[in-house]
């Protein structure tokens, strides 16, 4: 058969067979969920992985024992090593007073290109210095579901000025405003600011209790992955990284992601399946006819194949425009009070979809595939004679 | 030499448990130039046995031959059809979606030896021939039976087939159509040289017939 006729007949039951909208809605609303969900999966996990590979607090871990001190020192792996009472785990909560801002700030530890500086200029290491994020949120309410993106500030107008921070609620210290960096290439918690390592050792050395002092030390490595390279026998008890977020929680929504994914995807087949083989059952009577006319099984299933496939690609266009259009609206609704994730960047990849436009075709060609088996069995004379 | 030829055709149904024989060993050749009508009472297997000459529907013992040729396989049976017969039905079975020229170009979109143009040209004038040259932008739903059997019968004769094969095409139609189309089946075969067949029950089909079949109890005999 003659592709220009094919076509010809494809096109004319696309128009007129009303049970093809509703595929091309059910193939929208998988393709748009799709495309949507695994765009949130990608930019999350790009998200995560960004801080995880670029936090310096990721690489520091907590050695509850003295005794091991020998094994660290010299090891090329490790970068510095802190007593207790030089690292307060849990960072240091100040109060940044300027003449306008009131608010609280995290001071971490950090080091040069840790951080995209969008303005001015990074840490400078033995200066005591400070870079804020672009989205700095003063605000201690942060976490408690207090996040309003309106108050955000900006700070670049203080870059090259030394500010006032409260340290441990009771000392006030002055650091210059090295620069800003970009909070939204990675997962930068809104009031965390980095002052170079050794500005925060000397802080915590000149007014950190020294009731703080028990037994270990901190150990800062290349690669956090390195650490049984320098401790050997080391038990996961006996170890602790200084800085963890809450990534089982970020595990658990990624696998329920790639879960719901997955039976979507199936959920989708069944779905393809159920409604092709109904179509075929619908256009018994015009299969009949195309028997009758000589048209072998091969040449009627083609028909089937090429008219879903022209449903798939016009339902593919179009969830490619809505989901463009959702994923911005998704993240201006949903995301806005999460002072994290607000910023995150959602894109849609040139492999989603890719990736979409395969995982479509393949499901749609063995749904069509199962349900045009009917064809072989269909009883032409009764079809003809009814 | 036969135009189409049954051997021993043997087809049985199941029903409620039991077999029913609907035709027992059918031997039978028709040939061209000529006109035969098959009539039998309800049930006697006229329908079955046209289904089984045109290859809609396998015997379960026996085989038909074409030109003297085996015809075996779905897909011979299926070319067979598209080039060689024209097949009408009472129920018209034309596809609602498509207008009368749609429907009538319907067999030559897998025609290879007929180009695009062609095709177009032989149709509408097979429309024109059946009187439906101004009906051929519409759709079945907006003709008369006759008119719709008429299509039918653009579309059965666009590829010049050799045998037209009609099961009751004037079961749904008046007495003005009905005569139509007999004289429009004499002429297939007496002018144009076919070879027809035609199953109704419609005793007026006598006086065009050149030969009268009867059907009864499965088995096939000439009407003396």
């Amino acid at each position: 058969m003659r592709m220009s006729n094919l076509f010809k007949i494809v096109i004319n039951n696309i128009k007129r067979n009303k049970s093809n909208f509703f595929f091309v809605i059910l193939l929208i609303m998988l393709n748009v969920t799709v495309i949507v969900g695994f765009s949130y999966y990608n930019s999350l996990i790009s998200f995560w992985s960004s801080m995880t590979e670029k936090s310096y607090d990721f690489n520091i871990a907590y050695i509850n024992s003295s005794k091991r001190l020998n094994e660290a020192k010299e090891n090329p792996h490790v970068l510095d090593i802190f007593s207790f009472a030089e690292y307060n785990e849990f960072g240091v909560f100040s109060d940044l007073v300027t003449e306008a801002l009131d608010g609280s700030a995290r001071l971490i530890g950090g080091i040069p290109n840790i951080k995209k500086i969008v303005s001015g200029s990074d840490l400078t290491i033995g200066e005591d210095e400070i870079i804020c994020p672009n989205n700095f949120y003063p605000d201690s309410n942060i976490y408690s579901g207090g996040f309003d993106k309106n108050k955000i500030v900006n700070l670049e107008k203080y870059i090259g000025e030394k500010i006032k921070i409260r340290y441990l609620d009771e000392y006030d210290i002055e650091l210059k405003l090295a620069g800003v960096f970009d909070a939204s290439s990675d997962f930068s918690y809104p009031d965390a600011c980095y002052v170079n390592h050794s500005t925060l050792k000397k802080l915590n050395l000149q007014y950190q209790s020294k009731k703080a002092e028990k037994d270990g030390f901190l150990v800062f490595l290349d690669d956090i992955d390195n650490i049984n390279d320098v401790f050997s026998n080391l038990d996961e008890s006996s170890y602790v990284r200084t800085t963890q977020l809450d990534t089982e929680a970020g595990n658990n929504v990624l696998r329920v992601i790639s879960i719901a994914g997955v039976i979507l995807i199936v959920i989708f087949i069944l779905f393809c399946y159920a409604i092709s083989s109904r179509r075929v059952v619908k256009e018994a009577k015009n299969i009949g006819i195309l028997k009758v006319c000589g048209y072998k099984d091969t040449e009627i299933k083609k028909i089937f194949y090429l008219e879903n496939i022209i449903l798939a690609i016009i339902s593919y266009v179009l969830s490619f425009v809505i989901s463009v259009i959702l994923i911005k609206n998704i993240s201006a609704l949903f995301l806005q009070t999460d002072p994290i994730l607000y910023n995150m960047n959602v894109h849609i990849s040139l492999t989603i979809l890719v990736f979409e436009i395969l995982i479509t075709l393949i499901s749609l060609f063995l749904s069509t595939c199962l349900s045009l088996k009917t064809i072989d069995s269909l009883d032409l004379g009764e079809i003809i004679n009814d | 030499m036969s135009k189409i030829e049954i051997r021993g055709c043997t087809k049985n149904y199941v029903k409620d448990g039991k077999i029913v024989k609907v035709l027992s060993n059918v031997n039978y050749s028709f040939f061209e130039n000529k006109f035969y009508a098959i009539m039998g009472d309800s049930g006697a297997g006229k329908t079955t046995l046209i289904n089984i000459i045109s290859g809609i529907i396998t015997p379960d013992e026996g085989s038909i031959l074409f030109d003297n040729n085996l015809i075996v396989g779905k897909n011979e049976f299926a070319k067979i059809r598209n080039r060689n017969i024209g097949l009408v039905y009472q129920s018209f079975l034309l596809n609602h979606n498509m207008t009368s020229l749609e429907n009538v170009l319907l067999p030559t979109f897998i025609n290879k030896s007929m180009t695009k143009d062609e095709a177009i040209i032989r149709a509408k004038k097979n429309l024109n021939d059946v009187g439906l040259n101004d009906r051929i932008n519409h759709y079945p739903r907006e003709l008369s039976g006759g008119e719709q059997q008429r299509v039918a019968f653009a579309r059965a004769l666009i590829n010049n087939p050799s045998i037209i094969l009609a099961d009751e095409p004037t079961g749904n139609l008046d007495e003005k159509n009905e005569k139509y189309i007999f004289e429009l089946l004499k002429k297939l075969s007496s002018e144009e040289g076919k070879c027809v067949i035609v199953v109704t029950h419609n005793p007026k089909i006598k006086k065009y017939a050149d030969i009268v079949l009867n059907m009864n109890k499965g088995e096939l005999y000439e009407d003396e």
